[in-house]
């Protein structure tokens, strides 16, 4: 028996192997050849697509077009066109590497078609398991076609963990939304099965202008209602874009965009800035939506450390940390009124302390050491936007009109309620002490455990809509919800499909009474994208129930009456569970008598 | 400013002037009224920015001036001066003080700058011509008061927090609806209102018009954007609810078009609603109602609360019997938007809306749409 013989790999082996990392499901072919067309100067792509890209891809611009020998030189490894310095720290394309072409040729029928612009005639090449046909004169317009089928058909071990084409096609419009977000002056389609499932024309007007509309296509005009602009520079290093009202908030970070030079990018140092940037002013389990663009010379921030260049690295990431914390939280108090509340803040900083020795009841309440307090801005200013056309100013809702003591409410364990603050929270007295009662967390609660009771005793009723009402999504979103109609059904909410990218809601539970239909789809569309595929059925329907209790709760900055409030407090003593709410935060706090005369020193 | 009049003369128009002022608000002239005296009168106005109420009033004028009172603490020190006592106010401009003195009580107010109060363009000024017309208090009231408690509560369809003001064929039509159920009150349009332009009334400016009672015949002017109301000394104008209001006619069923009418007691079947959904959780208030020649039923089953069963007599029965669910509560505020002794209630099927009418009154109609129970 011979032992193991070392050699060279056969050059097909190689670029199977690179390709592997370059080339990891088909909607990352289809990034590398979108951004080849970008490189290439398109201002209109169209892409098709066919099983969701597994069967089919083809990309084809109006760019700069390649000649025969190009097109040769192309499928070659590390031939690129665009280092023309020798210098990796020198980048001004998306490509940089010349590997893309030949690592998808290698697991792939590929086939290129180009004219250069100015020349009568095109050039087709294909290359098929590494072997090459052509060039051989063909007939197209100016620009470029590139046409990959039967991707990883060599390969069959990758093909194994390729997912159901709705998924795949998922990811590939992701990249594709992505991508189109920094190139605002570029057309694009993805049309799958020849059905045209993204359409995005080519917009106009300065950066600003563009990118919003470019936003607005791609998150819906809402974001674009709803968005602050940002615009700061530090040490040659841009940060361009718009950013979410806090009020304009998902359920997930999914909706969080960043583009360094171009190029659009997952990174952890910027999740983790916007988290900072809206500490204050969202609950943790909330998400902005934000797209943000870095521009920066080539020299200090390095995108060669990821195969699929999916994550750049930055020279000096506290100081973009910074640039993009600041720039946020700029942008978003100079779009609320700022409340200064010096003695609020001393005050809660006493009583977290206190309430550090004492174990119950618990305090999640951030002391802020002085200065003004940009969390109450917001959310007045938030109230305001809700209601634009109860004053067009932001009214802190504190009720003159004090409900009437009432001796036997003080009973009561949550007690008689005295004032409603910030539109947010209920002050009650009880008989030693006082109880905050969060409303919006403790009525979600409250129809949380109501629903739950319905749907297990009889189904949920459901309010049928004199105005059905259509929601836009995307079409993936859409189809999810689609394809999971009949549960919702189960739950009180009736859709269905309303053409590509758009449900049409029929029925609510009745338990939600009125509220943001919108609003609901839209969350349920984020959870159902992230939620584990393995989720059982009824886990998934508790998540589902959660989240339309959130939507059926009292949104925080509604005034109550007296009345509501006190019926709040009383049912809240009846339901079990309702001290947390959905999220596990606590709904409620109490302060003893004593704890009050502590914080004032009385004792 | 110095002028005198009497604490009767201006208490009502205080306290209709100072309507819009809200319990609170961070713009601290907002708090205050106007007051203007220029030529024997006295103009008091208050706003919130979206409505103003301005009202007018002849006074013994010494001295002419303006200055901004606080609205509710004047509205407070004329209401515990005792019946038919003379009231004077003098104003020092230089101070920023106003007094009050009524016999012997004097009291002095904190007043900020007349420059400082927002201005509000009329209907029409500098811009194009409205609309005036004029009705009858009570048929303004009737028009805008009877949909009203439609108007829905949702901020996110804002288009839909008002009572929706339009012309419909020969007639004026206002339309409140919440998704849920709809409803509409018409009169024959006056003269005047021919080419009025849609207009969306914001809630809050509907609920003071209610709570001011006009009296005597309301002008009406009305521009794309804003609309006045004016009778006596009193006027209220408003800017409208910029949006579009949904294209609501097609969801209302055709009378003639549905399989099942039956006319019922108006009011016995309100107390029986109320009666049986006391057993309904406050949350869905769900009640069914089956309709049958000669009788309907109305019933509500709560596994937790229990059930509760009613049976009302109704009359001229056409069609097969039906069972229906709704919320109760909407089947409520339907009926006492109607005032009639009895409704006819069209319906088709468990699943299509349904028209409730008053058959001695077609100026009115309420659509609600039904649950699934
Ligand atoms: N659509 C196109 N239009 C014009 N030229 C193209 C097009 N696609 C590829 N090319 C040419 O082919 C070359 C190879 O492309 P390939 O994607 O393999 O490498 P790259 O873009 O240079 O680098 P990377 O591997 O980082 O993507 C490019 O440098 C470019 O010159
Ligand atoms: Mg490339």
């Amino acid at each position: 028996m011979t032992g193991p013989v070392l050699r060279r790999l056969p050059e097909t082996l190689v670029n199977q192997i690179a390709a592997g990392e370059v080339v990891e499901r088909p909607a990352s072919a289809l990034k590398e050849l979108v951004e080849n067309a970008l490189d290439a100067g398109a201002r209109r792509i169209d892409i098709g697509l066919r099983s969701g890209g597994k069967a089919e891809i083809s990309v084809v611009d109006d760019g700069r077009g390649m000649t025969a020998d190009d097109l040769v030189l192309a499928v070659e490894r590390h031939a690129t066109s665009k280092l023309p310095d020798d210098d990796l720290a020198c980048i001004g394309f998306l490509g940089f590497r010349g590997e893309a072409l030949p690592s998808i040729g290698a697991v792939s029928r590929l086939t290129l078609v180009s004219r250069p612009r100015g020349q009568d005639t095109a050039f087709a090449l294909t290359v098929d398991g590494g072997r090459l046909d052509g060039p051989r004169p063909a007939a197209h317009p100016p620009g470029t076609r590139v046409e990959v089928r039967d991707l990883f058909h060599a390969t069959p071990a990758r093909l194994k963990f390729l997912k159901a084409d709705r998924v795949e096609l998922d990811h590939a419009l992701d990249h594709v939304r992505r991508l189109a977000m920094a190139h605002p002056d570029v057309g694009f389609t993805v049309a799958d099965a020849g059905r045209v499932v993204l359409r995005l024309d080519a917009t106009q007007g300065d950066l600003f202008e563009a990118r919003l509309e470019r936003l607005a296509q791609i998150l819906g005009r809402d974001f674009a209602e709803n968005a602050v602009r940002i615009d700061a520079a530090r040490d040659g290093v841009r940060l361009t874009g718009f950013v979410g009202l806090p009020t304009f908030n998902r359920g997930t970070a999914r909706h969080q965009y960043l583009c360094v030079n171009g190029r659009p990018v997952r990174d952890k140092l910027f999740l983790g800035a916007i988290r900072g940037a809206y500490m204050d002013v969202l609950a943790h389990d909330r998400h902005p939506v934000v797209a943000l663009f870095l521009d920066l010379p080539s020299d200090i921030v390095d995108v060669n450390v990821h195969p699929a260049k999916a994550e750049v690295r930055f020279r000096d990431g506290n100081a973009i940390r910074g640039l993009i914390v600041g720039a946020i939280r700029h942008a978003l108090d100079g779009a609320g009124q700022r409340a200064s509340t010096s003695n609020t803040a001393v005050a809660l900083d006493l009583l977290a302390r206190e309430q550090q020795r004492a174990p119950a009841p618990q305090f999640q309440w951030q002391p802020r050491p002085g200065g003004p307090s940009p969390s109450h801005a917001l959310r007045e200013q938030a109230a305001a936007y809700q209601a634009p056309l109860a004053t067009g100013v932001a009214q802190p809702s504190a009720r003159a009109e004090m409900p009437p003591a009432d001796a036997v409410a003080e009973l009561h364990p949550m007690g008689a309620a005295r004032a409603q603050l910030h539109g947010t929270y209920i002050v009650a007295q009880t008989a030693d002490g006082i109880v905050i009662v969060d409303q919006h967390a403790a009525h979600e609660r409250l129809v949380y455990e109501r629903m739950k009771v319905e749907l297990a005793d009889r189904g949920v009723a459901r309010q049928m809509l004199l105005l059905p009402e259509v929601v836009e999504l995307d079409a993936g979103d859409a189809d999810r919800l689609v394809a999971r109609a009949g549960e919702f059904a189960e739950l009180g909410l009736v859709i269905e499909a309303f053409g590509p990218g758009a449900v049409l809601v029929r029925e609510t539970p009745a338990a939600l009474g009125q509220s943001d239909v919108h609003g609901l789809v839209r969350n349920l569309a984020d959870e159902l994208a992230e939620m584990d595929q393995s989720l059982g059925l009824k886990e998934r329907l508790d998540h589902v129930c959660a989240t339309m209790a959130c939507h059926g709760s009292v949104r925080a900055g509604r005034r109550l009456s007296a009345d509501e409030m006190n019926a709040l407090l009383r049912e809240m003593e009846r339901v079990p569970n309702s001290g947390q709410c959905n999220h596990g935060r606590p709904t409620y706090v109490t302060l003893k008598l004593g704890d009050i005369e502590r914080l004032f020193g009385r004792k | 400013m110095m002028f005198s009049t009497t604490r009767n003369a201006l208490l009502p128009l205080l306290a209709a002037a100072t309507a819009p002022i809200a319990s609170r608000t961070t713009i601290p002239v907002l708090a205050n009224v106007l007051v203007e005296a220029a030529d024997g009168r006295l103009r008091l106005a208050a706003t919130d920015l979206d409505q103003l109420v301005t009202v007018g009033l002849g006074v013994d004028m010494a001295q002419p001036g303006r200055a901004t009172l606080p609205g509710r603490m004047l509205h407070q020190i004329l209401a515990k001066l005792p019946d038919g006592a003379p009231v004077q106010i003098t104003h020092d401009a230089q101070a920023q003080r106003a007094r009050l003195t009524a016999g012997r009580a004097r009291f002095d107010l904190p007043t900020l700058p007349a420059a400082d109060f927002p201005a509000m363009k009329a209907p029409g000024e500098g811009g194009d011509e409205p609309s005036r017309f004029s009705l009858a208090a009570p048929q303004l009231v009737a028009l805008l008061g009877r949909p009203a408690f439609a108007m829905s509560r949702e901020e996110t369809r804002y288009y839909l927090n008002g009572v929706y003001l339009h012309r419909l064929g020969e007639r004026l039509a206002a339309v409140a609806t919440d998704g849920h159920r709809l409803a509409r009150a018409t009169l024959a349009a006056p003269a005047g209102a021919e080419r009025i332009d849609p207009v969306i009334l914001p809630r809050d400016t509907v609920a003071n018009l209610l709570k001011l009672k006009p009296e005597g015949e309301v002008t009406i002017a009305a521009t794309p954007t804003r609309v006045s109301f004016s009778w006596g000394d009193i006027t209220l104008m408003t800017k409208v609810i910029d949006g579009q209001f949904p294209d609501y006619e097609r969801v209302i069923p055709k009378a003639d078009q549905q399989s099942v009418t039956a006319r019922i007691e108006r009011k016995p079947l309100a107390t029986t609603l109320d009666r049986v959904m006391a057993v309904a959780t406050d949350r869905t208030r769900s009640v069914r109602l089956a309709l049958g020649p000669g009788a309907v039923t109305v019933s509500a089953t709560e596994p937790e609360h229990g059930s509760a069963e009613d049976t009302l007599d109704l009359a001229d029965y056409a069609g097969e019997p039906l069972t229906i669910g709704f919320n109760g509560r909407y089947l409520i505020d339907g009926l006492e938007a109607l005032a009639g002794d009895s409704v006819t209630f069209h319906g088709d099927s468990a699943g299509s809306p349904a028209l409730i009418t008053d058959p001695d009154d077609p100026d009115i109609l309420v659509v609600v749409m039904p649950m699934r129970v």
